[in-house]
């Protein structure tokens, strides 16, 4: 069958790789990135139609004929689970003449019927009836390439989280997420079953920014003292969010010492922040039995392990951002150079007592919401930042902190500072160039 | 007692139900959020929920879900120099119409009110528009009605949204 991607190279590309590679330094990337529509449109065939891009939870299709509408970079799809029980991640695109067939956002079919001709695909996207049959004399292999659906090149999943990539090349899918699976990990090891659940619905927001500000942002700690500055009490703590309260500040307005907390990157982009000062833990008893549930099944020992909170915000580069304490994934859906839609979706762990998932559902109202009280100061910084980044008075957009300074890291990868801005460099210099000169990130190698 | 027989027609507790929601409007509208907080009983709740069917705020997330405790870190958060999306402030207006009152079952102190919005709201570049339905869980006290529960459903509730600063 053929594949949903890559397009046809354009025959004349924007940029050619040497004017891209002007546009990336070690420690700056050029304000084009976050700006021009030319750079955007690469973006979208070269690198989300390249790299691993997360599509959904396995526990969004639990069963047979189960669907989710979705995109991958510019491209609409469809993950479904078959009869079998496996799943595909389809092109919403009739291969009749390109109308989507798929219009709700989930729900469950054997059959995904086009309302324009009637052509009608099964679950696997194979193409089940052609109406006027006879006015097509093509062969049964040719009905089954290209009259079906076409399909991502290649989906794989780890612990329930799908991936798809639009191409046949490029590292497989643990190769390319290497030391961040352990922040997945540490997302579902809570669940005293070990497993988790997309089930609390999704909450929306809408950038009108690059999307690239959002994935910055998820391994910028020190932000939080001038970006949050409005949600810290008088004495520098945070309103409590499931059941922990940050301290943010000390001393009034005297911002903290991020540096021991430190950041964490690895090859192919991603990372995560180092837990940032939390003073108050959960407590009560719904987290007692929470936590006597884990122990029943891992023993003392391995519980606190995995209730080591160690880790504050993750990102898989370039899709998805996540918090495991927090219980959330942050969807990055880029929309248009300067629009950008972030689909948050809340993470139930499965065998802890309801109303601990309850409580994660219920939190990101006031943290990641639209209206929420931490997101919306985000939200304004990364609009500033597409508005200031028209002026053409400083053609850089900085990452220059703690140069070289970060050391190997036990999880693979390297920890620096909690100020340094690492990650970003290797997300810029050394994949974001990659992709976009054609290649399958990581440079370094 | 039927459905309909609740409804109270054009009667002294329509009337003094739709000037407490004109005034709790206004009180937004003016921006007085602390004297706008006082109106809710001490377990009351301001909810926007993002499925036009959802049941509670633990069935789904929710856009707001702010009990008084939320509510008052929300607003100090309003009157902080640095609240980054309110610079500048959102001015808002707020059309109430629609409304209506009912009589709640077995709760004698109990009024169960319906009206239909839409504010809009200017804070730089476009003015924005957000419609929807109100539903409010009143209790009689003797210095008038307090809030137990205000539900804002917004047409389009599902929608993703850029940043809502204030309350709708
Ligand atoms: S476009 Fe789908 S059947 Fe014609
Ligand atoms: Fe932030």
């Amino acid at each position: 069958m053929d594949g949903l991607m890559p397009p046809p190279a354009r025959p004349r590309p924007a940029f050619t790789d040497e004017e891209l590679r002007t546009l990336v330094r070690p420690d700056r990337v050029h304000r084009s990135l976050y700006t021009d529509p030319g750079i955007f449109d690469l973006e979208m065939e070269r690198l989300f139609g390249r790299a691993w891009i997360f599509v959904g939870h396995a526990s969004q299709v639990p069963n047979p004929h189960d669907y989710i509408t979705t995109r991958i970079g510019r491209e609409p799809v469809i993950m479904t689970r078959d009869a079998k029980g496996a799943i595909h991640v389809l092109s919403n695109r009739c291969a009749h003449r390109g109308v989507s067939v798929c219009a709700t956002d989930s729900g469950n079919t054997r059959h995904f019927k086009c309302p324009y001709h009637g052509w009608t695909y099964r679950s696997d996207g194979t193409l089940a009836s052609l109406p006027q049959r006879r006015s097509y004399p093509h062969d049964r292999a040719e009905i089954e390439s290209w009259m079906s659906l076409a399909r991502a090149a290649r989906v794989d999943e780890y612990r329930g989280f799908v991936f798809a990539s639009l191409t046949e090349e490029g590292p497989d899918l643990e190769t390319y997420l290497n030391g961040i699976r352990h922040s997945i990990d540490d997302l579902v090891d809570r669940a005293p079953d070990g497993e988790v659940a997309f089930v609390g619905g999704c909450s929306r927001y809408i950038i009108r920014a690059n999307w690239k500000l959002q994935i910055d942002n998820g391994v910028d700690l020190h932000h939080a003292t001038y970006t949050h500055v409005s949600t810290l009490d008088d004495d520098g703590r945070q309103f409590s969010r499931h059941g922990g309260g940050p301290r943010i500040m000390v001393d009034g307005k005297k911002s903290i010492d991020w540096e021991p907390f430190g950041v964490v990157g690895f090859p192919y982009g991603h990372g995560y922040q180092g837990r940032p000062p939390v003073e108050t833990l959960p407590s009560g008893p719904v987290y007692e039995e929470y936590v006597r549930r884990l122990e029943a099944r891992h023993g003392v020992d391995r519980t606190r392990q995995i209730l080591n909170y160690d880790r504050f915000n993750s990102v898989i580069w370039p899709s998805m951002t996540f918090q495991a304490f927090g219980q959330h994934i942050r969807v990055v859906r880029p929309i248009s150079v300067d629009r950008t839609e972030i689909n948050v979706f809340p993470v139930a762990l499965k065998g802890a007592p309801e109303a601990y998932n309850t409580g994660a559902i219920r939190s990101l109202a006031a943290t990641h919401s639209a209206a929420s009280m931490i997101q919306t100061d985000d939200i304004e910084v990364f609009e500033r930042a597409q508005a200031g980044l028209q002026s053409g008075a400083h053609d850089w957009v900085l990452f220059a902190g703690h140069p070289g300074s970060e050391e190997p890291w036990h999880e693979g990868g390297w920890r620096g500072q909690g100020t340094s801005e690492f990650v970003s460099r290797i997300q810029y210099a050394e994949n974001w160039i990659s992709f976009l000169c054609g290649g399958n990130g990581n440079e370094r190698g | 007692m039927s459905a309909a027989d609740r409804v109270y027609p054009p009667s002294p507790t329509l009337d003094a139900v739709t000037a407490f929601v004109n005034r709790e409007c206004r009180l937004l509208d003016e921006r007085r959020f602390d004297d706008w907080r006082d109106l809710f009983t001490e377990d009351g709740a301001y909810w926007a929920p993002t499925r036009h069917d959802q049941k509670s705020p633990e069935e789904a997330v929710s856009l707001f879900y702010d009990d008084r405790v939320t509510m008052a870190a929300r607003i100090r958060r309003l009157k902080h120099p640095d609240v980054h999306v309110q610079v500048p402030e959102s001015r808002t207006v707020h059309l109430v119409s629609n409304i209506e009152a009912e009589a709640v079952p077995g709760e004698p102190a109990g009024v169960r009110a319906y009206a239909a919005f839409v504010m809009a709201e200017y804070r730089h570049t476009e003015p924005r528009w957000y419609a929807g339905r109100y539903e409010y869980s009143l209790r009689r006290s003797e210095d008038g009605f307090r809030i137990a529960l205000k539900k804002v459903t917004l047409v389009n509730c599902n929608a993703p949204f850029t940043s809502i600063g204030v309350y709708l």
